[in-house]
């Protein structure tokens, strides 16, 4: 087991790896609860991928679909287990990864074994694929709803041509309802390999005696070693599907969303996941000339929210504002303001002092705790364990040179309207 | 853990010392009795104290100024507390341990300028911020039926009655903000600061002594000290007839919200009995509703109950589909029935009581929880954490049948989706 640990912030993690290639990381720190969190590295976005000795597609919402059915067992409740012990579990889906969790401070090993054996037990019928068709539609209904889904849905559909991005995590309606066991078990024979998963774990744990749960768990069971997962190469264009669509709802006030589509450079892309924040803060944030702006104008009934998302092979800048009106007028500002790339060192620094504070804040609470690590492993590859010297030396010419290549030309804009006539 | 009461003149200092955070967490309350025309000033008055401040000029400078002592976090809001409303300064920021020394004084009296130093021009708040906050703020109004649950929140707000008065509806709170002035907003701040309890909590690792000489330092209040206010509100009486409501809206989804009223609640019903309650009827995967209209029937994503035992109150919510109103509804009563006529699980009893031991236990853990636990035990003298563990303990299953018996379905309320999805 290594030890390793994050510079100037007070975290130490251990690390190691079982033979069936699943990479453990526990990090202790004083709290009474413990936080544990299995991370399969498949997500909505991945949809065509190699089972057998043969390529396949699946549908959208497939991973989505199978995070709610690992908690179906044949002879276990997983929720009565947790919650017999006194700890709150679930699970989320995103682009990229599937993680199941559960947070508790008693009974912990029970709840650990419960843990590992909802992510290698699948029991999947054609009943229970069944009923949990009725329980995710209504999750998706919700976000057939909310303005800011809409448009943000429709502007991930407009901006990628191939890749798994274009569709929802949830899926549609229609793709949930034609989900059957067999897709789930295809998806689920492939991906859910130790060597295709991370385990994190922190808070008030015995590092050694955790050890050796994990690897007695493990010994018991027989996973294929080394399996390889292929998934399908799938070329994305840098132009997007449609630069502008307008969708009309019976509401109120108008919603905004756009995404610049940039392609990456091969440079350093801890580095530039960092400046391109930065750089949204810097021109969008509290420290930007149109924080005051745009508060002023009555016409703004949000602030304007900036995001970077980071796909294998772009940088998704992306912007969503609620407005009354004047809605060509609002994407002219985010468009003229990000293109003028008007950088500031004195903000800069600042900026700087905000991400170390929040460094270190983000070591403060178990479940904070393994999102660094995971999202290290699943963004890096690797623990960045440098990030606070990392941050404190960044360079300001550098920045301005990176933030200079950028390629902005590429965007979507899906807006939407009250209904013509309301 | 250690904690201290500071008992000066004009209000008083909480501190609590703690190893176990890099942060140091600060709460700073205002307490005044509940009336109805508070709902006119609130909205505006916690967007005008974080926004303005009669340090900086714009809200660029206030964040320079926040991000030179490393950014701490602040908010400003108010609460329902019973018969109590509170207006809460929360903050948090990373202990001078961790960057400059001086920070820690430096980061009080940035937190502390919000809301004892409001920008304040020929008696009334700033003109140019009130008129855009007060413009903001009437739309927000005007287009919440653009977003179903907060719509239906309002609704049900509106046509329940925890109070002794009616809430507002979103057409009088339109009319009331529209006819707001900037001065008569400042009054409303004054009466605050003039007649509110003041109390100021704060948990780290430091030494309580100099800390509360920062604090007292830092505060130039003259108000004088108030009586500690009971906050809780006894519900009497009921729809026999629950009043059910059903608007109908352009969404695919229907919200519901079922308020309930517990009549005549005892003390210790309300500190330990309605949770439990609450919890066994909707509070995780296996409680009743979850179990039945989720899982056994496909009826919806998300159904949960959440209590205000401070106002003698629970509501049921749930996303269903408009059609399956009547087959949803039919299901929540029977099992209302079911925990009166105790048709549920000792495990699942026991199961609620540990997850209450370990919210118990966690409260160490977070510094947000242990400062509200610490402002609980204050406000509405909750038990220390062994005692409440041992009343728990001896909760039974008769305790909960007994209180759902004064648990009376009030009124319903769906926003119902007519689009087909």
């Amino acid at each position: 087991m290594d030890k390793i640990s994050y510079n100037k912030i007070d975290l130490d993690v251990y690390n190691f790896n079982l033979d069936n290639g699943l990479r453990v990381f526990l990090s202790k720190i004083p709290r009474n609860e413990i936080h544990a969190r299995m991370t399969v590295l498949y997500g909505g976005a991945t949809l065509e991928f190699k089972a057998g000795n043969e390529y396949t597609k699946v549908p959208a919402g497939i991973a989505h679909f199978l995070e709610h059915k690992m908690f179906e067992k044949k002879d276990f409740d997983p929720f009565q287990i947790y919650e017999n012990n006194g700890a709150s579990a679930n699970a989320y889906t995103n682009e990229k990864v599937t993680s199941y969790l559960f947070t508790g401070s008693n009974n912990f090993y029970e709840n650990l074994n419960t843990l590992l054996r909802c992510v290698s037990e699948p029991y999947f019928t054609d009943e229970n694929v069944e009923k949990e068709k009725g329980i995710i539609s209504q999750e998706k209904k919700a976000d057939l709803d909310d303005p800011y889904y809409i448009v943000r849905d429709k502007a991930y559909e407009n901006t990628f041509k191939n890749s798994g991005y274009k569709y929802t995590v949830l899926g549609s309606l229609e793709e949930i309802g034609n989900m059957t066991k067999e897709d789930l078990y295809k998806v689920y024979n492939t991906f859910y390999q130790p060597n295709n998963m991370i385990l994190t774990i922190s808070g008030g744990i015995d590092i050694e005696k955790t050890e050796k749960f994990i690897k007695d768990f493990y010994s018991k069971k027989n996973f294929e070693k080394n399996k390889k997962i292929l998934k399908k190469k799938i070329e994305e264009p840098e132009t997007v599907v449609k630069e502008k669509e307008i969708i009309y709802k019976d509401n109120v006030t108008k919603e905004i969303f756009i995404n610049y589509k940039i392609k990456k450079q091969k440079g350093n892309e801890y580095n530039e996941i960092v400046y391109l924040n930065l750089f949204l803060d810097m021109n969008f944030g509290g420290l930007s000339e149109l924080c005051d702006i745009t508060f002023k104008d009555k016409n703004f009934l949000s602030p304007i929210r900036a995001h970077m998302i980071n796909t294998e092979e772009y940088y998704i800048l992306q912007f969503s504002i609620t407005v009354k009106k004047e809605t060509d007028k609002v994407i002219e500002l985010i468009d003229k303001t990000l293109k003028t790339r008007k950088l500031d060192k004195k903000i800069f620094n600042l900026l700087k002092k905000n991400s170390l504070s929040s460094l270190v804040l983000s070591s403060e609470n178990t479940q904070k705790i393994c999102s660094i690590i995971t999202n290290d492993i699943v963004q890096h590859g690797h623990l960045v364990t440098d990030k606070y010297d990392r941050l404190y030396n960044l360079d300001f010419k550098e920045f301005e040179k990176f933030i200079e290549s950028l390629n902005l030309e590429n965007r979507c804009i899906v807006t939407l309207e009250p209904k013509k006539g309301d | 853990m250690k904690y201290k009461k500071y008992d000066l003149d004009n209000y008083d200092i909480h501190t609590v010392t703690t190893d176990r955070f890099k942060t140091i967490g600060l709460a700073v309350t205002f307490r005044i009795k509940n009336e109805k025309i508070h709902d006119k000033y609130i909205p505006m008055l916690w967007r005008m104290l974080i926004d303005t401040n009669s340090k900086y000029s714009s809200l660029k400078e206030i964040s320079e100024a926040s991000a030179n002592i490393y950014d701490p976090y602040i908010n400003i809001g108010f609460t329902g507390s019973g018969s109590e409303d509170i207006l809460t300064l929360s903050g948090t920021f990373i202990n001078e341990k961790y960057t400059e020394k001086g920070m820690n004084e430096e980061s009080i009296k940035f937190l502390l300028d919000f809301i004892f130093k409001p920008k304040i021009i020929e008696g009334g708040f700033d003109e140019e911020m009130f008129e855009i906050h007060k413009a903001k703020l009437i739309d927000y109004y005007k287009s919440t039926k653009d977003y179903p649950k907060a719509y239906a929140e309002s609704r049900i707000h509106e046509e329940t009655q925890y109070y002794d008065y009616k809430e507002y509806s979103l057409d009088e709170l339109i009319k009331l903000t529209e006819s707001l002035t900037r001065e008569e907003l400042y009054e409303f701040y004054k009466k605050i600061i003039n007649t509110g309890k003041l109390d100021i909590f704060i948990c780290g690792n430091f030494d309580s002594d100099e800390i509360k000489n920062i604090i007292s330092n830092n505060i130039d209040f003259k108000g004088k000290k108030k009586k500690k206010p009971v906050h809780q509100i006894i519900q009497t009486t009921y729809n026999k007839k629950p009043k059910i409501i059903i608007d109908k809206s352009a969404n695919v989804q229907s919200f519901l919200i079922i308020a309930f009223k517990v009549i005549n609640m005892t003390d210790y019903e309300s500190k330990y009995v309605l949770l439990i309650y609450s919890w066994i009827l909707g509070g995780g995967f296996n409680s009743l509703l979850n179990q039945k209209v989720r899982e056994e029937n496909s009826l919806c994503y998300y159904i949960y109950s959440s209590q205000n035992s401070l106002v003698s109150g629970l509501k049921i919510y749930a996303g269903i589909d408009g059609k399956n109103f009547e087959t949803v509804y039919e299901l929540i009563k029977k099992e209302l029935i079911n925990i009166e006529n105790g048709n549920f699980s000792s495990e699942l009893l026991n199961s609620v009581k540990k997850f209450y031991y370990r919210s118990l236990e966690s409260t160490e853990d977070y510094q947000s929880d242990m400062l509200n636990d610490i402002i609980k035990k204050e406000f509405i003298e909750t038990d220390d954490t062994k005692t409440r563990k041992e009343i728990m303990e001896k909760l039974t299953k008769e305790d909960v049948m007994n209180l759902a018996k004064k648990i009376h379905i009030d009124t319903v309320y769906l926003l119902k989706g007519e689009k087909n999805g």
